[in-house]
């Protein structure tokens, strides 16, 4: 009898302690880390700077400060359109190396993939200033162009301005749209390939019509890498970018540092940080998170 | 930030720390009009040193600290400054008005002012200091090299004070990077 | 090369002496080596082989993927040997089916035509003609990824046809499915090669698959062309003992040559005279071959009509639904009898087995090794 109804008793599923246990450190971490600061730089955005002191009540008058700026809106526009710019070239670079890399790398794959992201092994620094000596009035590039001839007296238009600003960028963030590239040129089925030239297709036409749609994802999730890596920074700009060429980091820093005005550099960095969730919000539609 | 009172004095404004919006428009501008001679605004010392050295730069609006190290380099370099427009900061050691131990800290300001503590700072910091007994405690010749043989020069410079409407500072500095 | 192209002028696609050579660590591994073979219009041909016997490398060869390192492929008496696989009218049912993943069933379909750079309007009539043609019309807006094996495989066949290519390649095309409907689409492609009358090609490991749909078969091994002829021929005149171990089950005997004429030999087997047809390549007398006789064709009990005659003792008997096998010991060693389930021999210990010359066939052995009876 007792076995009868034992059996008949539907058995209650077992609350997964091993899941939740597991997934506890990784929400202790994004809150301290992630929320949390994401929290107070709300806050402090909304605050505003009197005689050196933070007050602390609400206020929109930070962002108006940024919208009715004409320096700061030049600033913005600056900021955007150089990550864009380096996002596209950098993808420009990419996907003819993907491609070739993985079409034609052989048995020095992995090797030629070590190589593309060997400057990541090097101090991000290092890699700024190497552009300084390259590009600078006594560097490289001007010693090369004056001992040919092509130049009489070393040029001064290689260094500190937008060129300069997106070589730098350019090469620097060049490792973190070849490695979503690559890895979306090797998911890419061998038979495909062959399938789209079976149907008369071109090499040009099975790029642009098979290649290019599959790995796309991998551009993108690349594209989100370069360019909030772009948007955030202060260094290149202050190292080797124009004198009259700061973007939004440097804002944000001399805000936070200089200028002590903490609630206009928390609004700045929000508006970074909308900019860059707008750009991946575009991207994730297209299924990138897959590829990252 | 201190350009902006530097380029208000040479407009010959009286107090540079105390500027209205129609005297900070005169100063953006100047800047603007010298901007396309700007190479580089440069952030720190060193980063100016290497600038010369490097000849990107040939003529900067710098402190006497870049022309010591470049001259100890033997750097050609010479410098000059505008008679009675001059501007200054001296760093400042002040007490908390809820310090536990107020006479240890003034003990340490004593000692700071003696001639070894200004030694010490000008040894490290290749700065100039600032009592007559620091000038005494590293020699009439490196006092000269510091601009400390007459310290009646103190007298003449602008020095740094808090100014009122900052923010706009702030934003006109911006402006003439951006 | 035009002479060798005139020459096989009914042949639509012409092998001629083709090696594929890849370069190893222990030196050349020769995945193809010299082979020559002709499908003639409209010919349902089949390359039979395992795995590693050069059956996909020459399928490969004739739809561009490789190029050979010695010898020419002709497709309509034209010399493609070094056209890339995008200017060759052949087209592919590749074994994974290869459908494009980002783009709908029909937009896979309409592939082949857009980039033959057809208008839209031209191609959708085609395309839904397709749909309905391979019983999918509801499917046109599915991804692949939405499809089953067999759905998938119907597109991938609907793609390659739809620009009518002078032939089509399928390369194992039935090895992703159930064994339950790979008959049923077996059926199905036999029926679509005879109503489009379009020659394939058809590369398989599975013999039976090839001896049901084939007009020809060349069977394959090491690289090389065993035997090429109709699955008839393959299976009941074995040319060499490779084919006649490959293909289905049989029993050999190893013997010597007594006598010979153009129709028949004499072959002594551990000292008794079997009768059997004589091979195309004639031995000698006194050399050594194999003799190989089909389970199924051996005669339980007494037979007038029989040449040959037998008698043994059941070792064992297996029950395998519809027929029964049987291992006899007799004096030529032991041999194995396929018999129709119920049978009235079953279960006899001393039995006398007959065949007829006819069905005992020889096979030349390489001279230095007398082979033994498998």
């Amino acid at each position: 009898m007792s076995s009868l109804s034992s059996s008949l008793t539907k058995r209650r599923s077992r609350f997964p302690v091993g899941l939740y246990a597991s997934l506890l450190p990784p929400l202790v971490w994004m809150t301290l880390l992630y929320f949390v600061p994401i929290a107070l730089l709300v806050s402090y955005s909304v605050w505003r700077l009197e005689a050196f002191d933070i007050v602390q009540e609400f206020t929109l008058k930070n962002f108006q400060t940024i919208v009715f700026s004409s320096a700061y809106r030049t600033v913005i526009v600056r900021t955007i359109g150089t990550a864009l710019g380096v996002t596209l070239i950098d993808v420009a670079i990419a996907l003819p190396l993907g491609y070739f890399i993985t079409r034609y790398g052989g048995r020095y794959r992995p090797l030629l993939t070590i190589l593309v992201i060997l400057p990541l092994w090097s101090s991000y620094l290092v890699r700024v200033f190497a552009w300084k000596i390259i590009l600078g009035y006594n560097g490289v590039l001007n010693t090369a162009l004056l001992s040919l001839g092509v130049l009489q007296q070393p040029s001064q238009i290689f260094l500190y301005n937008q060129f300069s600003t997106t070589l730098t960028f350019v090469h620097i963030w060049l490792p973190f749209m070849i490695l979503p590239v690559i890895t979306a040129f090797e998911r890419l089925p061998k038979d495909l390939i062959e399938a789209s030239a079976d149907l008369n297709a071109p090499p040009w036409t099975t790029f642009r019509r098979v290649m290019l749609p599959l790995v796309t994802p991998g551009i993108l999730a690349g594209s989100i890498n370069v360019f909030s890596l772009t948007m955030g920074d202060f260094i290149t700009p202050s190292l080797v970018g124009s004198p009259s060429g700061i973007m939004l980091g440097n804002v944000i820093s001399s805000q936070f540092g200089v200028s002590y005005n903490w609630p206009l550099g928390a609004a700045f960095s929000l508006v970074v940080m909308l900019i860059v969730f707008s750009g991946l919000a575009i991207v994730v539609r297209q299924g990138a998170l897959e590829n990252l | 930030m201190m350009t902006i009172a530097d380029v208000a004095l040479w407009l010959g404004k009286d107090d540079p720390y105390n500027l209205t919006d129609s005297d900070l428009a005169e100063v953006k501008e100047k800047l603007l009009e010298l901007r396309p001679h700007i190479r580089k605004f440069w952030t720190t010392a060193g980063e100016l040193a290497n600038l010369f050295q490097s000849g990107e730069v040939v003529l900067a609006h710098a402190w006497p600290l870049t022309y010591t190290q470049l001259s100890e380099a033997e750097f050609p370099v010479g410098s000059v400054s505008p008679r009675g427009k001059l501007t200054g900061w001296t760093d400042s050691w002040m007490i908390s008005k809820n310090s536990r131990n107020a006479d240890a800290a003034y003990q340490w300001i004593d000692y700071i002012l003696s001639g070894d503590g200004q030694k010490g700072v000008m040894d490290v910091t290749g700065y100039s200091g600032a009592t007559t007994l620091g000038a005494e405690a590293i020699g009439s010749d490196r006092a000269k090299e510091l601009y400390m043989d007459d310290l009646s020069l103190h007298s003449q410079i602008n020095m740094w004070q808090s100014v009122k409407n900052y923010d706009q500072w702030v934003e006109l500095w911006n402006e003439i990077r951006s | 090369m035009g002479t060798s192209a005139g020459s096989h002028s009914n042949s639509l696609v012409y092998l001629e002496s083709v090696s594929k050579i890849y370069p190893t660590t222990a030196g050349e591994f020769y995945a193809v080596q010299n082979v020559t073979l002709e499908v003639k219009p409209g010919e349902f041909f089949s390359l039979l082989g395992s795995s590693g016997s050069g059956k996909t490398t020459t399928l490969r060869l004739i739809g561009g993927f490789e190029i050979p390192e010695y010898g020419q492929v002709f497709i309509g008496g034209e010399d493609v040997t070094e056209h890339p696989p995008y200017r060759r009218d052949v087209h592919t049912v590749f074994q994974s089916y290869a459908l494009f993943p980002h783009l709908t069933v029909a937009e896979n379909i309409a592939y082949p035509l857009r980039i033959a750079g057809l208008s839209r309007s031209n191609i959708a009539p085609r395309v839904q003609e397709a749909l309905r043609m391979f019983r999918i019309p509801e499917l046109g807006d599915r991804r692949p990824s939405q499809l089953s094996g067999g759905q998938q495989q119907r597109v991938a066949l609907a793609r390659a046809l739809i620009s009518r290519p002078k032939v089509l390649l399928l390369d194992e095309p039935l090895s992703a499915l159930d064994a339950k409907i790979r008959e049923e689409v077996r059926q199905e492609l036999r029926e679509l090669q005879r109503q489009t009358n379009l020659t394939f090609i058809y590369v398989t490991h599975d013999q039976e698959e090839a001896l049901a749909l084939s007009d020809r078969i060349a069977v394959m091994h090491q690289g090389r062309v065993e035997q090429i002829g109709t699955p008839e021929d393959i299976y009941t005149r074995p040319e060499s003992l490779f084919v006649a171990q490959f293909i289905g089950k049989a029993n050999f005997l190893t013997g010597q040559v007594m006598q010979l004429d153009a129709e028949m030999a004499i072959v002594m087997v551990n000292g008794i005279a079997v009768k059997a047809v004589a091979p195309k390549q004639v031995p000698s007398p006194g050399d050594w071959v194999t003799l190989m006789i089909r389970p199924e064709r051996l005669q339980v009990g007494q037979s007038v009509k029989a040449d040959n005659q037998v008698t043994g003792k059941t070792a064992s008997v297996t029950y395998i639904g519809q027929r029964i096998e049987s291992n006899v010991d007799t004096s030529l060693g032991q041999l194995t009898v396929t018999q129709l389930g119920g049978s009235a021999t079953m279960g006899q210990e001393d039995v006398t087995l007959t065949w007829t010359a006819h069905d005992c066939i020889v096979i030349p052995s390489p001279p230095s090794s007398p082979v033994s009876s498998v």
